[in-house]
């Protein structure tokens, strides 16, 4: 049984001899009501959503400059065949792409042997669980300051272990793959705590049974997060690792911050990692072709929309294979 | 004001935050707001007219005005507000003050939006060029007088802020990062080269002789490098030259065209092929940490800089002198006040913005804060011209900053001009960072500047 007020009423029909007020009152309550409740989150998103989302549609169509409002003429879709053609988009499509993966995967992999590992302990839990959210509340400035000291040059703690390895002093902003590694390294420590929980969460909903059944067959720790718990968390880590990357295609502070040269929207002295935001950013903001910025901002959507298709698609699949059926 | 506010940061925080706290209340009084101009001819005269606020029963409350200003960093400007207000009763300021690269990107954002800036808006060299290519978005200064008040700036200070076609001022000067070179006496006397600042100055009256004393500096084996960045040292002699990266009043970019650039451009290549460059980048950490451990013998030293490593390095107290900057003259940094044109107290923002940029008030901020002020006479200052610093073994900054400001020659940068230096600095970083040959490099800055010149 779904039926809501509204479609209750309408089994029952107002009697005719009702009052008009109070026949208003009815129609409020039984018609009007449910919208109302749902019109905040419609009316914000249509402000600050959807009304942004299409304005920027229009912008990219124009030749749009920053800081001369109203002069653009329109240019139907000329940014987008400059887009397609230029070499520096797509190399922060490339760029972002690459992080993508290389933040994804070793945060969702960590995540759950963190959460696997918390899952078994049995005294303090509440602590762990909330030490492993700090570096998810920590702010990320703060974060990406501190990591430009550990993999600075001459005086960082990552080149001071590798030098008693006898490695050479490493620029990490200076290389192509040194600097993604060190931009993936931010964002993999800020995330890993936040899935873990999340895998620990649907954790607990693992019946127990299950558990004890495996240990009395002999299966080990590791061994039963292989067979029982990830099987169970399916639909679980479909939907983290659509969230991550979603969210991996936003990435901006972090590659920001780690540049070299403060203020620097170009991912390094040969752009070796910036991504479309960064790219975006430098077109709109520093350059003022707003209009350009703007076909860029759509096509990361686009981008992030066939994505999450993707990601629904299967997660669909994988939910059914779990046999989760809610 | 000081470039070195330039952090890292907070540009983020401002994209985040967006439109972020809008100053609203400007439009809060709006009622009185409209009538300012009408006003003029009647009871409110600019000056000091205000002697009898309280008798006349009911001034009415459209009197009272609000003046908001943003600027970042420290300006100093707390003190001269109260000392505003003793002669302005009816005016209320209101100050916000945020890091460097937020204070630009918000002012940026309001001015794209138009609403939410400030009346009295601080903008520091870095953008000035940008900015000032859409003058229509500030009050045109000279419609208030401001011409009056040319005499008082060296002239690239007045030329930095005014449009190309010279009708509109749009921002009065506050301060200049007049440029000189701050050395290592310790490093110079292990390499045997004079520790005296008259001497040393003597050593290079040219960027060539410059890079000539550092290979000699490097053959010392004294085991710091001669200079921290090599972009210092291509920026060094970009700022002197008087054709840089745009013809001079167009919008047109030359910047493959002017030899002076190729020559800046293969003195730095020589250097960094002689290893004289620490390879580092202003204000990273190892930069930084670079000042307390005498990780370069030399930088290029503007103003705010002698405050910066005395802040950074206190440990090296007495190791530093001050030399003249090869070349003639330098700047780097120094900021203005302008007034957008959104703005609804343009006339009272106006007054208020004459009085903060008065030779007299410079040096105020310039005793209180270190400051450097713009303005000639304020140069001229006993107080100013008179300054030694202690921390530099009595170095007389006064004389060499203010010198190095006034010598200056005007140099007509062009609404890209700091995009199409930061793509001629990335060139050098990649040879720095060995990603690239000399030409190569070369050959991409220049399709980079083209690009962001489009």
């Amino acid at each position: 049984m779904v039926e809501t007020h509204g479609v209750a009423l309408q089994g029952h029909p107002v009697p005719e001899h009702l009052h008009p007020a109070k026949r208003l009152l009815q129609w409020v309550d039984g018609k009007l009501a449910p919208y109302l409740y749902i019109a905040p989150f419609f009316v914000l998103f249509v402000g600050f959503g959807l009304f942004p989302l299409l304005y920027t549609g229009y912008v990219s169509l124009t030749d749009r400059d920053l800081l001369s409002p109203g002069a653009e003429t329109y240019t139907g879709l000329a940014n987008y065949r400059e887009l397609v053609g230029d070499d520096y988009f797509w190399n922060a499509v490339k760029n972002t792409f690459l992080l993508m993966m290389m933040c994804s995967i070793p945060q969702l992999v960590l995540a759950l042997v963190l959460a696997h590992i918390i899952a078994g302990v049995v005294r303090l839990r509440t602590l762990f669980r909330m030490a492993v959210l700090l570096p998810n509340v920590t702010s990320i400035v703060a974060v990406t300051l501190i990591f430009g000291q550990i993999f600075s040059r001459d005086f960082g703690i990552v080149n001071w272990v590798l030098g008693l390895f006898g490695v050479d002093h490493i620029t990490w902003q200076a290389g192509d793959w040194s600097s993604r590694l060190a931009v993936a390294s931010m964002v993999v420590w800020r995330w890993t705590g936040y899935n873990a929980l999340i895998y620990l969460g649907a954790m607990q909903a693992i019946p127990k049974e299950h558990f004890e059944a495996a240990a009395m067959d002999g299966a080990g720790t590791w061994r039963q997060l292989w067979h029982i718990t990830l099987p169970a968390l399916r639909p679980t880590i479909a939907f983290t690792a659509l969230v991550s990357l979603i969210g991996q295609m936003q990435l901006f502070t972090e590659p920001l911050l780690f540049d070299a040269s403060p203020g620097s929207v170009t991912g390094g002295s040969a752009r070796q990692f910036q991504t479309m935001m960064l790219f975006m950013y430098e077109e709109s903001f520093r350059l003022g072709h707003l209009g350009y910025g703007a076909a860029v901002a759509w096509v990361l959507v686009l981008m992030t929309f066939l994505l999450a298709t993707i990601g629904f698609l299967l997660t669909r699949r994988s939910a059914k294979l779990a046999g989760a059926t809610t | 004001m000081r470039a070195h506010r330039r952090h890292f940061a907070v540009a983020t925080a401002a994209v985040l935050a967006g439109i972020g706290c809008g100053k609203a209340s400007n439009s809060a009084d709006n009622a009185a707001d409209k009538q300012v101009t009408a006003q003029k001819t009647a009871p409110e005269k600019p000056g000091a007219d205000k002697m009898e606020p309280a008798k006349a029963a009911a001034p009415p409350p459209a009197e009272k005005i609000k003046l908001t200003i943003n600027n970042f960093g420290v300006f100093g400007y707390k003190p001269l507000y109260e000392e505003y207000k003793q002669s302005h009763p009816n005016i209320e300021i209101l100050e916000s003050v945020s890091e460097y690269n937020s204070q630009h990107s918000n002012l940026i954002n309001h001015l794209a939006s138009g609403g939410g800036a400030a009346d009295i808006e601080a903008v520091d060299e870095g953008f000035m060029a940008q900015l000032k290519a859409r003058p229509e978005q500030f009050a045109n200064l000279l419609d208030f007088g401001a011409a009056e008040l040319e005499k008082n700036y060296p002239p690239f200070k007045w030329q930095a802020s005014i449009s190309a076609d010279g009708k509109r001022q749009i921002g009065l000067g506050t301060d200049v990062g007049g440029l000189a070179m701050c050395y290592r006496t310790d490093l110079f006397a292990k390499a045997k080269l004079p520790t005296d600042p008259a001497e040393v100055s003597a050593l290079w009256p040219t960027w060539q002789k410059y890079v000539e004393t550092g290979i000699k500096f490097k053959a010392a084996k004294t085991g710091a490098t001669f200079f921290d960045a090599a972009t210092n040292l291509y920026n060094g002699q970009v700022f002197q030259l008087e054709k840089a990266y745009y013809e001079p009043g167009t919008n047109q970019v030359i910047v493959d065209k002017n030899p002076g650039i190729k020559a800046a451009w293969d003195l730095t290549m020589k250097a960094i092929d002689q290893g004289l460059s620490a390879k580092l980048v202003a204000w990273q950490p190892d930069w930084v940490t670079g000042f307390t451990k005498g990780a370069f013998a030399t930088i290029t030293c503007p103003a705010w800089m002698t405050g910066y490593i005395k802040e950074n390095a206190p440990g090296t107290a007495g190791k530093w002198n001050i030399a003249a900057v090869p070349g003639a003259a330098g700047n780097w940094g120094g900021s203005w006040l302008t007034i957008p044109a959104q703005g609804k107290h343009q006339k009272e923002a106006y007054e208020l913005v004459a009085f903060l940029t008065a030779p007299a008030q410079q040096v105020k901020v310039f005793k209180a804060v270190g400051n450097f002020p713009s303005a000639i006479p304020a140069i001229h200052d006993p107080s100013v011209e008179g300054f030694k610093n202690p921390f530099f073994n009595d170095a007389p900054t006064g004389k060499l900053f203010g010198e190095s400001a006034i010598n200056l020659k005007p140099q007509f940068q062009g609404e890209k001009h700091g995009p199409i230096r930061k793509a001629m600095e990335d060139g050098i970083t990649r040879v720095e960072q060995g990603r690239q040959k000399s030409d190569a490099a070369y050959a991409q800055s220049l399709k980079d500047v083209a690009r962001a010149a489009r």
